[in-house]
């Protein structure tokens, strides 16, 4: 009876043989007609990849895309007759739906050139964002994301969060601005994310205010007290830059400082050194940019793609201060997860880091504090322009702009390697330098200029045929 | 006497006309957003429409019958004195979730 039993398992397990199925697929099915699938099949013995592959689809009648040459598969485009077919096929290893992978982080912060930054070092320090702040003026920050240092609530509000250290929510009068919405906490990974995904600045502080509601709608007020608040809380908090995603309806082709009633308390910041980084709308305009991004001192930032083409959603005209990476961005979300996002509002806080970047240098090399300008010039200096209306307008690159600031002279440590230099014409140096930003080193001697070296480290030169 | 009837009765006319046309227009942001159509009964029913916010481009999925009116959205955020979030949700597809339009990200 037991083989009996043993036996009947065996081939009514032959008879219903399914093939490991990506559930997207389902819901793919559900949706269109046909999909684009990946399809692993099993190997077979004195065959090679490509010919299991095309025997399976040839059997199959499955109009098959392009074989793999490593392992059995290939990718094709199906029904959900095919699928069927291909599912209950015993040569069928897995099927996988064709996902389309988007711009992440991992592409937008290299493509500025952060990552160069990062990794650069200074009195042997990396060049972080660390005990600089970034206060962001939007819908709230998950501060209990892992991202941002999984926080309690308790440990928010009693100001023990290392890395979201303060804020306060406008729409509810109460000292949580928790992100009910999730705009707030996509921006907030862009600047300052250190986890899964890691943003411009990945060790800059942050600080939360709640500005806009759940909707994702702002009122004036609100941002002025968040205004008013991240300007009262500069000194306490190093406070490098505002960060502000939002524009309103009403779009300007000149200056609008008489007009807004932003622009006392964005003077006032910038007076204290603080950039204040502005989006400039979704409106798609090439004539007008949103209040408050039309405010002279403010930091106005258009979008791009991540082929540097001027993102179809951005406005922009001759205001716009600066262009960075804002359509398809995958960041941190409100739900503990990540979400991929488009809009200025996502340009903004690229530039919000770099200001980071570079004020956190700053410190690092000379104890100082860059000025509006020094900032402006630093973000200014790009290899990178997009052309607005015959206006040549820098895409940011952080590590052209580190390049700027850069007063530190190089150290150089120079040995003479054979002792008898007196009375010899060969002589033989040890050199070497230590400098946070060295592209290239050369020498001059007796008129002989610009000799390049092969290496700024460690290099010996050896000098010959000298005249004594 | 003929006469002013019509003319009472032209009146009246116009006021109804004038009453329901109040009626149906919208005087809030929040109106508007609370009177966006995301019924649906198959995945097939919504469709990605531009329903813009104060910043301009922001896309949802709502029913595919459901038209947006972006002149009221921008009149409304001038007559508030309301900004909005500058960034939205990329969306690749809509779906019908207990007969609400909802979005595949």
């Amino acid at each position: 009876m037991k083989k009996e039993i043993l036996l009947f398992l065996i081939l009514l397990s032959s008879i219903i043989y399914a093939a490991k199925v990506d559930d997207s697929i389902y819901s793919a099915l559900n949706n269109e007609d046909k999909i684009k699938v990946i399809i692993h099949l099993n190997e077979k013995e004195n065959k090679s990849p490509f010919t299991v592959a095309q025997e399976t689809a040839s059997e199959l009648n499955i109009n098959k895309k392009r074989s793999f040459s490593v392992i059995p598969g290939f990718t094709a485009e199906i029904t959900q007759e095919e699928f069927e077919s291909l599912k209950n096929n015993k040569n069928v290893k897995a099927i996988y739906l064709d996902k389309k992978y988007k711009l992440t982080l991992q592409d937008s912060v290299p493509l500025i050139n952060a990552t160069e930054v990062t990794k650069r070092l200074i009195n042997n320090l990396n060049i972080t964002g660390k005990s600089k702040t970034v206060c962001i003026l939007d819908t709230g920050i998950n501060y209990t994301h892992e991202s941002f240092g999984s926080c309690s609530t308790t440990d928010f509000v009693n100001g023990n969060c290392p890395k979201v250290l303060t804020g306060y929510d406008y729409i509810n009068s109460d000292n949580d601005p928790y992100d009910l919405h999730g705009h707030g906490t996509h921006v907030a990974g862009i600047i300052g994310a250190n986890g899964v995904v890691r943003g411009v600045a990945p060790e800059v502080n942050l600080i939360s205010i709640k500005v806009c509601n759940d909707a994702g709608d702002c009122d004036g007020s609100a941002i002025s007290s968040g205004l008013d608040f991240c300007i009262q809380n500069a000194t306490a908090y190093n406070i490098s830059a505002i960060s502000i995603s939002i524009g309103s309806t009403t779009l300007y082709s000149s200056y609008c400082d008489s007009s807004s009633s932003f622009t006392s308390f964005i003077n006032d910041a910038v007076g204290k050194n603080i950039t204040v980084v502005v989006a400039t709308g979704n409106d798609g305009s090439t004539t007008g940019i949103a209040d408050p991004s039309c405010v002279k001192n403010s930091t106005a930032v258009s979008s791009t793609t991540k082929t540097d083409s001027i993102s179809s959603f951005s406005n922009r005209n001759s205001l716009v201060d600066f262009f960075a990476p804002g359509s398809s961005i995958y960041s941190t979300y409100y739900n503990g997860k990540y979400a991929t996002f488009s809009g200025t509002s996502m340009a903004t806080p690229h530039v919000s880091g770099v200001v980071a970047l570079l004020q956190s240098y700053k410190q690092l090399e000379s104890n100082k504090t860059l000025t509006q300008p020094e900032v402006e010039s630093a973000l200014a200096n790009s290899w990178k322009t997009i052309t607005v209306n015959s206006l040549n307008i820098p895409r940011v690159d952080a590590l052209y702009s580190l390049f700027y600031i850069d007063n530190k002279k190089p150290i150089i440590n120079l040995d003479i390697v054979n002792a008898s230099l007196f009375n010899s014409t060969n002589v033989i140096l040890n050199y070497s330098v230590s400098d946070t930003n060295l592209d290239s080193c050369f020498y001059n001697l007796n008129g002989e200029n610009n000799i390049s070296l092969s290496s700024c480290q460690n290099t010996t030169i050896t000098l010959s045929n000298l005249s004594m | 006497m003929k006469k002013i009837l019509i003319v009472l009765a032209s009146l009246l006319i116009l006021t109804i006309a004038c009453t329901s046309k109040q009626e149906n227009k919208i005087s809030s942001l929040k109106e508007y957003t609370d009177k966006i159509d995301y019924s649906c009964n198959v995945d097939t029913d919504c469709e990605v429409k531009d329903i813009r916010n104060c910043c301009g481009y922001f896309p949802r999925c709502t029913s595919k019958d459901y038209n947006p009116n972006p002149e009221l959205v921008a009149e409304l955020c001038i007559k508030e004195g309301t900004a909005s979030i500058c960034g939205f949700e990329e969306i690749t597809s809509c779906q019908c979730v207990n007969n609400k339009c909802e979005s595949k990200t």
